[in-house]
């Protein structure tokens, strides 16, 4: 060799970076929340490259291996983005970006559009929110919304105010079980907290993660799990998957049937009584003895109307895990304490979903692994700020009150219900009782009457995001009008919009918003919640491609087209011009920088150490202040004996609302709206059925494989499925047991056949011994894809990508309306023999 | 010579492929398309039956090995063993496509877009220019678990001791591959869990009377031709198309 020639290769290499300045942004995905660094090369407008967080441990690859200990124990350690950070160009450069404003000139479902202009566009949306609202009235543009609020910023400025709704889409169950249990919810959570950072992890005798597939959601929650793994604490991770936490995290897996969760938890719990080694003097002094007594008799079998005692035999044959595992997994609980112990939100989202959230909370209580070091958060275990609170810019930009507000009248989840229905409650074939029954209305509040799907602010993807979603197409094709924005031509809703604009990217163009989420006005400060000690401010290093746009920005332009411009960041002017907004955003940033810098109390940052002075922080726009300590969620309880906001200041098993209340009729008041649960019921205390959905449910004789539908690495929700690197890492197959394969002649790489009782989708077999028999999987966020196969179940055509939403019903049987439905029961069959990996050598 | 090294720790990695992503997002031009190179590849393979399965992880590159074998095989001199960490690097222009870097390589470093004979290779830098610039490989920086190292060997050595191929690679004599290991963790028994039990309760669907999810406990433990995905790790694949397919995961 020359050196030379290897001088030569060394240009080369360095030619592809050269010229390029770096901008930043912190990763807005929603689900983490943990506000990584995307360090970003920008050249001529575009990013080229993006790196992570060097702000501190510069060059240290391992980064334990070198930084002190302390640093780990301080929280001060690098912001690394994961896979979907990283992967944000193929994303932003997509070869199918939307690029301009488009309106329908042929039917619906199809990509028969026109290219218009920003103000054909805006002045077409603003008209039709003006006409509808004049024609139907106010509750009749639908905008999304939850947790008795709504995303419809326009509406709620315009007199009658907006549509709102109740429920959360996401972990309606644990905030609901959280809210029975302590009296909390997320959304009392600033100043409660439901979190116990990452630090508690260390201070475990034992961690037991329940279908927690941290591996997926939370990188920096592995990263110390890995750690306490590495120090010696044993991690059990249950879950009916053999997960990449459960291969990486964990020292024990056990096998569990999706859906029986409350079950072992009951088993659990019968040996912790009938052992007697459940935490007492815990219990005395925190759980409410009433609850507690008529939980235990229905565990140990001693209600006057059930009998049976939950031991570990009775949940053997139910979760699929041998009683003596279920009696020593219990004991080594009661044994090891402080526990960690955590369940996912799925395993609530689903039929009763409530009740295993219930139950798991009462297993926190009976082990006393509540508010000391070591233990977990509440169920739902959502974040506010300890170490430091950052500058939000919401009332930096200048937004009062909403002049008319919002009227919750309907369920989060339940807008296509609302419009199918419609039609028979104006026939008279439905009452309005039962209508409003349906959708979640109480009962003296109007019913929404919805004609316009405003989807412009929250970017949400109703064809792949929620259960139901071959009904959701249905609905599409019935609403009068729908609008959308969205930046990739591919996501699944555009063939049923009348009007599509563009959005730009919140990772590399501009101002930062959260794609999947509904704040439009959450730009540029990011929060880290897996410790919450840093923030940072990002504002992206590129231009939006073609004619993208802001959110915020297409907002403004909408409210000042209704006359209510003023109303909608009323720090940016009106007549910004384009090329000057994204300064005048920046200088509301600079504007809320200062104010918060200079302002003492825990809302500001006037007693932190070196906070910089703005232009520095627009340099190294990240800051970080050491942990003295760290949160874990109610300990101004356990430690502090305040007491707990529930009716009798306790953990309360058992709920008097629930028992007191007939819920068909009654509305529950919390998280500022009314809570309305529709036709179904609860029961007062967690108590275990068979779901109608479930492995042990009579359908199974025809639709016989659970389907479950966890998140992705690769989208978060369903973002970004249409991107092309993402698609070069994964198959979008079918997970399916060796037994199952076996019964079916399946082999992997097959091409088959899933459906349920409303949709169906062709995909590709993967074999495995990871999943437990009965049980299959398709990973959650694709888009739908029809094939031109049309069939009775799917006239828009069979799905070939997987779409799992197309296969969940929506159907909430004897149970209330709100749990986020994730499973369903399937039926798979091969439908042709495919070539095999092994064989793929021999195709030229 | 100062032989630069990774270090792969197979007990952190979640197989999330965030390091193949990072590397061709710095790596691969600013056009984003769909591509059978993977200079990177994250790989995994399935062991033993349910429900004691375990999944294993390698991280797949050029290793840019102490004994190059690549660099004599080239008939073209496309190929140098750089001496200031050792890195392997290829001249483009020099390539012709030969492939026989490709059947000297142990692991299936070199890369191709196409099946086609005379197809350039293109291959794993080290991140040449970054690491010349006192930065590490970018997929070292990416690692959200920490599982990447980069360093002098003797340093990473020192410090992760001499593992020098996982369960199930090529043995690691015959090149020498610049890169150190740490194995996966083995599971432990914290609680009681037989597996012959579990077979046993997975089996009927509690006392419903509803037909049982297998008749066969057979069925679930045993091990069948061609039945599972990924059922071994094959580094050097004979196509494109299975290059690619197998350095996928199952997670998306």
């Amino acid at each position: 060799m020359s050196e030379s020639q290897v001088d030569e290769i060394y240009q080369r290499l360095c030619a592809r970076h050269e010229g390029e300045t770096i901008e930043y942004a912190s990763c807005p995905n929603n689900g983490c929340f943990d506000m990584c660094v995307l360090r970003q090369h920008v050249k001529n407008g575009r990013v080229t490259a993006i790196e992570t967080d060097n702000s501190i441990h510069v060059g240290m690859g391992r980064e334990d291996e070198y930084c002190n200990w302390k640093d780990i124990q301080e929280g001060m350690y690098q912001k690394r983005a994961c896979v979907r950070g990283r992967g944000q160009r193929s994303d932003t450069y997509s070869p199918t970006r939307l690029l301009y404003p488009m309106r329908r000139i042929g039917p619906k479902p199809s990509y028969e559009f026109e290219r218009i202009s920003w103000d054909e566009a805006l002045d077409s949306i603003a008209d039709l929110v003006r006409e509808t609202r004049e024609k139907y009235g106010p509750l009749s543009v639908y905008s999304d919304g939850m947790q008795g609020q709504t995303w419809d910023h326009l509406g709620k400025n315009l007199p009658g105010g907006a549509i709102a709704t109740w429920a959360e889409d996401s972990f309606e169950p644990t905030n609901t079980a959280d809210w029975f249990t302590y009296g909390y919810t997320n959304q009392n959570c600033f100043g409660i907290d439901g979190l116990s950072e990452n630090q508690t992890f260390f201070d475990s005798k034992l961690i037991i993660l329940i279908g927690f597939d941290a591996a997926v959601n939370y990188p920096e929650t592995v990263y110390y799990l890995l750690m306490a793994k590495e120090k010696g604490v044993p991690i059990i991770t249950i879950d009916p998957r053999y997960t990449w936490t459960a291969e990486a995290i964990g020292t024990q897996h056990i096998f569990i049937r999706p859906g029986t969760d409350l079950a072992l938890i009951c088993a659990m719990a019968y040996v912790l009584f009938d052992e007697d080694v459940y935490d007492k003097e815990f219990c005395e002094k925190w759980v409410e003895p009433k609850g507690l007594e008529l939980w235990r008799d229905y565990i140990m079998g001693a209600s006057e109307d059930d009998k049976t005692p939950k031991t570990p035999e009775w949940a053997e044959g139910i979760c699929g895990i041998p009683a003596e595992t279920i009696r020593d997994l219990a004991l080594l609980y009661a044994a090891s304490s402080p526990c960690y112990i955590r369940m996912v939100w799925a395993a609530a989202r689903q039929l009763y979903g409530k009740q295993a959230a219930r139950g798991l909370n009462y297993l926190q209580a009976l082990g006393g692994n509540i508010g000391h070091n070591g233990c977990a958060g509440s169920g739902v275990g959502f974040s506010t700020s300890h170490h430091l609170f950052y500058p939000y810019l919401g009332p930096y930009l200048g937004e009062g009150e909403p002049k008319y507000g919002a009227t919750v009248c309907m369920e989060a989840e339940m807008w296509h219900r609302a419009i199918l229905l419609r039609e028979k409650l104006e026939a008279g074939e439905i009452t309005e009782e039962y209508y409003k029954g349906e959708i979640g209305c109480p009962k003296d509040v109007e019913a929404p009457n919805i004609h316009l799907m405003f989807c412009i602010n929250s970017a949400r993807n109703h064809l792949s995001g929620w259960y139901g979603c071959n009904e959701r197409r249905e609905a599409l094709l019935k609403v009068d009008h729908m609008v959308y924005a969205h930046w990739n031509l591919k996501s699944p809703q555009i063939p049923y919009a009348d009007i599509v604009i563009p959005v730009a990217s919140p990772f590399l163009e501009g101002v930062n918003q959260i794609p999947s989420s509904p704040y439009f006005g959450s730009y540029t400060m990011g929060l880290n919640t897996g410790t919450q000690n840093a923030l940072m401010y990002g504002r992206g290093g590129g231009e939006p491609l073609g004619e993208a746009r802001p959110m915020s920005w297409i907002m403004k332009q909408l409210a000042v087209r209704l006359g209510i411009g003023d109303c909608l960041m009323p720090a940016i002017p009106a007549d910004t011009p384009w090329d000057e907004y994204p300064d005048a955003m920046e200088k509301v940033a600079e504007n809320a920088w200062n104010i918060w810098k200079n302002m003492s109390g825990p809302y500001g940052g006037g007693d932190l150490p070196d906070v910089p002075e703005w232009e520095e922080f627009r340099k190294n726009p990240i800051y970080r202040v050491p942990m003295k300590d760290y949160h874990v969620f109610a300990r101004q309880h356990i430690e502090g004996g305040a007491p707990f906001p529930t009716k009798s200041g306790k953990i309360e098993f058992y709920s008097d609302w629930i028992a007191e209340n007939d819920l068909t009729e009654a509305s529950l008041p919390y998280e500022g709206g009314l809570k309305c649960f529709g036709h179904g019921d609860l029961p007062p205390m967690a108590i275990y059925k068979h779901t109608p959905e479930g492995m042990m449910s009579p359908k199974t004789q025809e639709y016989p494989l659970y389907m479950v539908t966890p998140h992705s690495f690769y989208r978060h929700h369903c973002a970004y499925d249409h991107s092309l690197w993402y698609r070069d890492e994964f198959r979008n197959s079918v997970w399916i047991s060796v037994p199952d394969a076996k019964a079916r002649n399946i082999k992997d790489g097959d091409k088959v056949r899933v459906f349920s009782s409303v949709g169906e989708s062709f995909l590709t077999a993967y074999v495995t011994s990871r999943m437990t028999p009965g049980v299959c999987c398709i990973i959650f966020g694709r888009w739908y894809e029809p094939s031109d196969v049309k069939t009775k179940l799917m006239p828009g055509g069979v799905d070939t990508r997987g779409d799992c939403n197309m296969l969940i019903p929506s159907e909430f049987h004897d149970d209330v309306l709100g749990a986020l439905l994730c499973n369903a029961l399937v039926q798979i069959e091969s439908i042709e023999p495919t070539l095999h990996l092994d064989e793929l050598a021999e195709v030229k | 010579m100062t032989q630069y090294a990774f270090f792969f720790d197979q007990s952190r990695c979640t197989n999330c492929h965030a390091c193949a992503i990072a590397c061709k997002d710095w790596n691969y031009g600013e056009v984003i398309k769909s591509s059978y190179v993977k200079w990177l590849r994250m790989m995994q393979w399935e062991k033993g039956v349910f429900p004691e399965v375990e999944m294993h992880t390698l991280f797949a590159t050029c290793y840019h090995c102490e004994k190059p074998v690549c660099v004599d095989a080239c008939p073209n001199h496309a190929l140098v063993k750089e001496d200031k960490f050792g890195a392997v690097l290829l001249d483009e222009d020099l390539c012709r496509g030969s492939r026989q870097c490709w059947i000297a390589c142990p692991y299936g470093a070199p890369q191709y877009e196409d099946n086609a004979p005379g197809t350039p290779m293109t291959k794993c830098t080290m991140c040449y220019e970054k690491i010349v610039a006192g930065e590490l490989p970018i997929c070292v920086a990416a690692c959200p678990q920490r599982a990447l190292d980069f360093g002098p060997i003797e340093e990473m050595k020192e410090r992760y001791g001499d593992c020098r191929a996982l369960e199930d690679m090529p043995v690691a004599d015959i090149a020498e591959p610049a890169i150190i290991f740490k194995p996966r963790t083995t599971k432990q028994k914290h609680v009681v869990y037989d597996a012959a039990r579990v077979v046993e309760v997975m089996a009927a669907r509690a006392d419903t009377g509803l037909p049982a999810v297998y008749d066969d406990s057979t069925d679930v433990t045993g091990v069948f031709d061609g039945l599972v995905g990924y059922d071994k790790l094959v580094m050097k694949a004979a196509s494109v198309e299975e290059n690619l397919a197998r350095s996928k995961n199952e997670e998306g």
